[in-house]
């Protein structure tokens, strides 16, 4: 077995603020096997962005207090050196992000802002640099490429601009892409089309694949593995089967029933999970779903849940037994047995 | 892009005319031509000549149209109070004011953007409360006291403590009386007062445009692109943060560089530099009109066409404005 | 070269302008908010107690100094500061201290006033330029755009020499020039708020035109209006100096800030002390309203931290 791509191991990231100390990540452990697509899923303030740009390298020691280990290919990145962490930013790791309008420079050309990894990674001149950034524009699916290079982001359609925001990613062939609400920002029918687009181009570059998204949807077709986050922590993790067919966490099930889905009848209505997002300063006591959670019991409040193991790599974070798990999940409205 | 330009000189032209009516209308009103009095036994027949002589019994709209004709020709008629022909007057004013001008451009453009950018890179730090205290003190600081300030000092109290012949940076005119334009360091002795009066508020303002500006675009998501593609800190900084950042300021030194011809008034009367700003004040109290009409044509002209290279320096920058 | 101040829609444009879209609605809550912010500026505050002693100073003291500002006593001219003459004489033989007083009565009462017919009038033509649109629109800011690109102080040195030294002629001229900075902030906040749903649910329930501009959208302004009005009352000061110190705005003998330093010129060498008072009194009175006009910008549109985005 060969060892994981990524490990994430016990990752805490904490923010101070005028407000008191915000904990975006509390505590996460996560693998990711080369040539893997893992799909982290949660809402705003799970922690989901925060986990992936410390990954990245984009959140210094001045602007957070980090403790942990993430394992890169052997390296723990959040002991290494900055200079030798900027080696590894847009050549192994890369990351594609949520907005493509304000992820790109307005006031240079598209095929120079891709052209530029090429610069700061290889040997390589200018002008060879931007015939690459034309070639992997092509590739990713932009008609005339060569003029298009030339031209500015405001320029391009949503859909094409995070086309060549994925360009710019997979230029150096990275050992793992990181996709921060790759289609958030983008219309229903593009957002297939860029998902798609991820998928058959991870194979031909034989990238490991992680998908930052809130929207279950997403991760459902493209997804290997899938980690539900909430407030900071993961509190499920399991494959894709796993996670739609099986699912073993109360958060996750209200996930599930609050997606529409084709095959809902009308009578079933949408269940959003009642509640607000817990507050990251004042995180609740015991398990941080506890407040929301129509299952909630007495030592909720006080306990901590683990993310135990309960079936092979399924594991789930929650103080409900095994049996009372599965009792709840295949009554649910909507779920298949 | 190329029509961007057309547009907007073809639409600066009306507003040079409109201006020019303006104008004329204006200085004409409260700067009627006086003839030039005082002289007791002036008589109503002289007077009435002289009138006539000037064409003051001309319908205004006439009067106005030989005006334009003239100045555009560059025929700029001759000061009633020196009876010299106002044009040469006027360049040489104007090329004064433009040495000054660009000099305290320069100085304020270097260390304004330095300091601005260090704030704004080291927001809330002491220097950046120093620096934003000290902005605060150079906005507030009239210049003409500064000015009269830096004379006192340099001309009264630094001769005085230091036993010197001479000031070490001269407090009045341009040259020694008497040697004009022969020495390069004679000049920047007599520039380098007036310079620093005039570039204290003007570093004042543009390193706080500067540090707004940058504050701005630090917070932009495309920095975070360029970070996550491993490129050094030092290019993120200037090829993407500041690139933008510069873009407002740009548009503002040009629209300045259009104000330099007439915006130097006070600094340059009380250093007595021969420039626009003395000749101005000096036709204005002695009514002396067509060189008044000609200095605030010349200096508007200067202000439209300025304001003109400031927008099409704006599309140059940005590619986002460039079919607005 | 901005030798001048940088009037009305100098930085106040650039700093304000990107964040009025977001911060505008000011419900009452918010205001103690704004308040208790703008409170916890020291500097801020320290200058609301230096202007607020300057203010007193200037309408009590010369009832107290002793003398008269225009009482001329030939035997003591130019004498330096001394216990009988705090701040020296002048080349007349008058009082520096009392003038000095007596002149910021005259400088701050035209700053005040200009500032606030400026705030008036820019916000009453703002307003309805930003909420009537189209032509009206359209031409007034043609016309403020004209205004703006003409040199400042040459149209203002034209101006009050046609027009006499009284402080009302000069308070009527500066006034002229600097309601354009209100009026295009007041219209740029009211094109940006008419789109809004709350703007739409007053026209549905039947609110007039004139009750909609007065009670939903100029309240919403006050905000901005009141930081451009302390810029408004900096840059009048510096003007009205700037003017009478040339000559062309108040005449003597009512003694400004401004002309008291055109006085002083005169005599630099033989008593440059009175080149210092009045330039400090300008300089600090400024000061402090920069500094207040600072803090109230900050307390009623605060930077938002760069937090976690998630």
């Amino acid at each position: 077995m060969s060892e994981p791509l990524l490990e994430i191991k016990d990752l805490c990231v904490q923010f101070p603020t005028v407000d008191g100390l915000v904990c975006a990540v509390d505590g996460i452990s996560l693998t990711v096997d080369r040539g893997e697509t893992l799909g982290v899923v949660g809402e705003s303030g799970s922690g989901k962005s925060v986990t992936f740009l410390t990954v990245m390298g984009l959140i210094s020691d001045r602007q957070a207090n980090i403790t942990g280990q993430v394992i890169f290919k052997g390296r723990d990145l959040v002991q290494l050196p900055k200079d030798d962490m900027r080696a590894i930013q847009g050549n192994e790791i890369t990351m594609v992000f949520q907005d493509p309008l304000t992820a790109l420079n307005p006031v240079h050309k598209v095929g120079n802002q891709i052209a530029e990894v090429f610069v700061a990674h290889r040997d390589i001149t200018k002008a060879n640099a931007f015939g690459e950034a034309v070639r992997l524009l092509d590739l990713v699916g932009i008609p005339k490429a060569r003029d298009r290079a030339s031209q500015y982001p405001h320029e391009y359609s949503g859909g094409m601009r995070q086309r060549a925001m994925i360009a710019m990613a997979l230029a150096l062939d990275p050992d793992l892409l990181i996709a921060d609400e790759p289609t958030t920002a983008l219309d229903v029918t593009v957002q297939a089309q860029i998902l798609d687009l991820i998928d058959r181009l991870k194979e031909e570059f034989n990238a490991a694949v992680v998908l930052v998204t809130h929207d279950l949807g997403v991760v459902a077709e493209h997804c290997d593995n899938i980690a539900v986050m909430y407030a900071g922590k993961v509190v499920e993790f399991g494959s894709a089967r796993d996670i739609y067919y099986d699912s073993l966490h109360p958060y996750t099930w209200g996930l599930l029933g609050s997606v529409s889905r084709l095959d809902k009848t009308r009578a079933e209505r949408l269940n959003p999970i009642k509640g607000l997002p817990p507050s990251l300063i004042h995180v609740p006591p015991g398990c941080a779903f506890h407040p929301r959670c129509p299952h909630v019991m007495p030592m909720c409040s006080t306990q901590v849940p683990e993310l135990l193991n309960i079936d092979g790599r399924h594991a789930s974070a929650c103080h409900l037994s095994l049996e009372e798990k599965k009792r709840v999940f295949h009554g649910v409205k909507g779920a298949r047995p | 892009m190329g029509r961007y330009i057309i547009r907007r000189v073809v639409y600066a032209i009306p507003v040079i005319l409109i201006a020019s009516i303006i104008v004329f209308t204006v200085i004409h009103i409260t700067t009627p031509p006086r003839p030039p009095a005082r002289s007791a036994g002036v008589t109503q027949e002289a007077l009435a000549e002289y009138a006539h002589h000037l064409g003051l019994d001309k319908p205004g709209w006439q009067q106005y149209l030989i005006w334009l004709n003239n100045f555009i020709h560059l025929d700029w008629g001759t000061s009633i109070v020196t009876g010299r022909p106002v044009l040469p007057d006027i360049q040489t004013a104007l090329v004064n004011s433009l040495i000054l001008g660009i000099a305290a451009t320069v100085v304020s453009l270097s260390v304004g953007i330095t300091l601005g950018v260090y704030s704004a890179l080291h927001q809330y730090s002491p220097g950046d409360h120093l620096m934003s205290g000290a902005a605060f003190m150079g906005i507030s600081m009239p210049t003409f006291w500064l000015a009269l300030l830096m004379q006192i000092l340099f001309g009264f109290y630094f001769t005085q403590w230091f036993h010197l012949s001479e000031p070490m940076f001269y407090t009045a005119g341009m040259y020694k009386p008497g040697a004009q334009g022969e020495s390069m360091i004679d000049l920047l002795r007599h520039m380098v007062l007036p310079v620093i009066v005039i570039s204290v508020q003007v570093i004042a303002v543009y390193s706080r445009y500067m540090r707004a500006s940058m504050l701005e675009i630090l917070q932009s998501d495309f920095l975070r692109t360029a970070r996550s593609k491993g490129i050094r800190e030092k290019r993120v900084i200037v090829r993407h943060a500041m690139r933008n950042a510069l873009i407002p300021i740009t548009t503002q030194v040009a629209i300045d560089l259009g104000a330099i011809a007439s915006g130097l008034i006070v600094t340059e009367t009380i250093f007595q530099w021969p420039g626009m700003g003395p000749l101005f004040i000096e036709a204005v109290d002695t009514g002396d009109y067509p060189v008044v009409l000609a200095w605030v044509m010349v200096t508007v002209f200067f202000v439209i066409v300025f304001n003109l290279i400031a927008d099409i320096l704006y599309a140059v920058l940005d590619p986002r404005i460039r079919y607005a | 070269m901005p030798e001048m101040p940088p009037t009305v829609p100098g930085i106040a444009d650039t700093a304000l302008t990107p964040r009025v879209e977001e911060e505008i609605t000011l419900t009452l809550s918010q205001r103690q908010l704004a308040w208790r912010r703008f409170k916890q500026n020291k500097l801020a505050m320290a200058s609301i107690f230096i202007l607020a002693l300057i203010s007193v100073a200037v309408v009590v003291g010369p009832f107290f100094t002793g003398y008269n500002y225009h009482e001329q006593d030939f035997t003591a001219r130019l004498e330096a500061p001394s216990a009988q003459h705090w701040m020296g004489t002048d080349t007349l033989g008058r009082d520096e201290l009392t003038r000095v007083l007596y002149g910021g009565r005259v400088s701050i009462a035209v700053g005040l006033g200009v500032a606030i017919v400026a705030s008036l009038i820019g916000t009453l033509i703002g307003a309805l330029a930003g909420f009537y649109g189209g032509r009206l629109d359209n031409l007034l800011m043609r016309v403020t755009d004209l205004f703006l690109s003409i040199p400042f102080l040459v149209v203002l040195v034209i101006a009050a020499n046609a027009l006499g030294g009284s402080v009302l002629a000069i308070v009527a001229v500066l006034a002229m020039f600097f309601w354009m900075g209100d009026a295009r902030i007041v219209r740029g906040v009211i094109l940006s708020l008419k789109e809004k749903e709350f703007v739409e649910a007053a026209k549905a329930s039947g609110a007039s035109n004139r009750r909609i501009i007065l009670s939903h959208l100029v309240p919403n302004t006050m905000g901005p209006i009141i930081v451009n009005t302390t810029l408004a009352v900096v840059a009048a000061i510096l003007t009205e100096s700037v003017l009478s110190f040339l000559g062309f705005g108040i005449q003597p003998p009512v003694p400004t800030w401004g002309n008291l330093l055109n006085d002083a010129q005169s005599a630099m060498t033989l008593a440059p002390w009175l080149v210092w008072f009045p330039g400090l009194a300008i300089f600090i009175t400024v000061l402090c309203v920069n500094f207040i006009g600072d803090g109230l910008r900050d307390a009623l549109d605060p930077q938002q931290k760069i937090g976690v985005s998630e």
